[in-house]
């Protein structure tokens, strides 16, 4: 009985163990992780590339709902081609970075959650900030988890890794930038497609 | 000095038009760096990696057009020498 009941415990707690979760974070060393962004202009549409991304995601592969957590852009690394574009864009007149430092994304909820596999996908909510604007948005994401492949990326490092990918659009004007001003140089809509990969070391 | 600014000027609209086709004849903005897409083999992720590289544009294009229609212009302000008997 006593043996049994010892079993038990010690099953209830490998369980615990499989199915807690984990911390992943998003500061990559290789800066693969990116988001890209594209507006619409009338002699070629704005491309552009942040590579400058930070932020810890927690996620269960057993719970995949209950995903937290909260992802940063450093808007100064926001990088367009043409320099004179890059330095207008950083400047006060549009993103003023000096004063918004960073975009970021909050998690406070996931819906119509669906795991195949290792991917999952799921609309998330949460608080979208910009230019000292904070709006709640719902984004599709799909989340692909990785279990033991961090060594393939870290040959040192025993660990998970989780893939986000979202792409979404947001109108510059509902974050006060350049509010109904410049629509016909530069589209009120901003695309944004994220490309993130965390890690969580074990 | 009429005749020599139009001839710099008539060379400079030459050369700027000729290295901005040749440079591939860009529509769009100048450009100081391309993007090189890399694909990160574990996540599969595509990011750009942009590589210096200058690319001129309808700017660069349109700046040196009106430098060269400026001095072409200049040129007209100029009195023709004639010859003196």
């Amino acid at each position: 009985m006593k043996k049994t009941a010892l079993l038990l415990v010690l099953a209830g707690l490998n369980y615990a163990a499989i199915a807690a979760p984990s911390s992943f974070d998003f500061k990559d060393p290789k800066t693969v992780n990116n988001v890209v962004f594209r507006t619409d202009a009338p002699l070629e549409s704005i491309n552009g590339t942040a590579t400058g991304i930070s932020g810890t995601v927690t996620f269960d592969p057993a719970d995949p709902a209950a995903t937290r957590g909260k992802i940063v852009v450093e808007a100064a690394s926001l990088h367009v081609p043409n320099p004179i574009m890059e330095k207008g864009l950083q400047s006060d007149s549009w993103l003023d970075v000096a004063k918004y430092p960073d975009i970021t994304f909050e998690v406070s909820g996931l819906d119509h959650v669906k795991t195949d596999g290792d991917k999952t996908t799921a609309d998330v909510t949460g608080t979208f900030s910009l230019h000292g604007v904070s709006n709640k948005i719902t984004v599709p994401v799909k989340m692909t988890f990785l279990k033991d492949r961090l060594k393939d990326r870290f040959p040192k490092l025993q660990g998970d890794l989780l893939v986000l990918r979202a792409s979404f659009t947001i109108k510059r004007s509902d974050y006060g930038i350049n509010k109904a001003k410049f629509e016909d140089k530069v589209s009120d809509e901003i695309q944004l497609t994220l490309s993130l990969a965390g890690q969580s070391p074990r | 000095m009429r005749t020599k600014l139009r001839v710099v000027a008539a060379l400079l609209a030459l050369v700027v038009t000729a290295f901005w086709f040749f440079a591939g004849a860009n529509r769009g903005w100048t450009k100081t760096s391309v993007a090189e897409k890399f694909k990160d083999p574990v996540t599969e992720i595509e990011v750009d990696r942009y590589m210096k590289h200058f690319v001129p544009g309808v700017d660069y294009l349109g700046a040196g057009l009106a430098a060269a229609g400026a001095l072409a212009g200049a040129s007209c302000f100029l009195r023709k020498k004639t010859a003196q008997i």
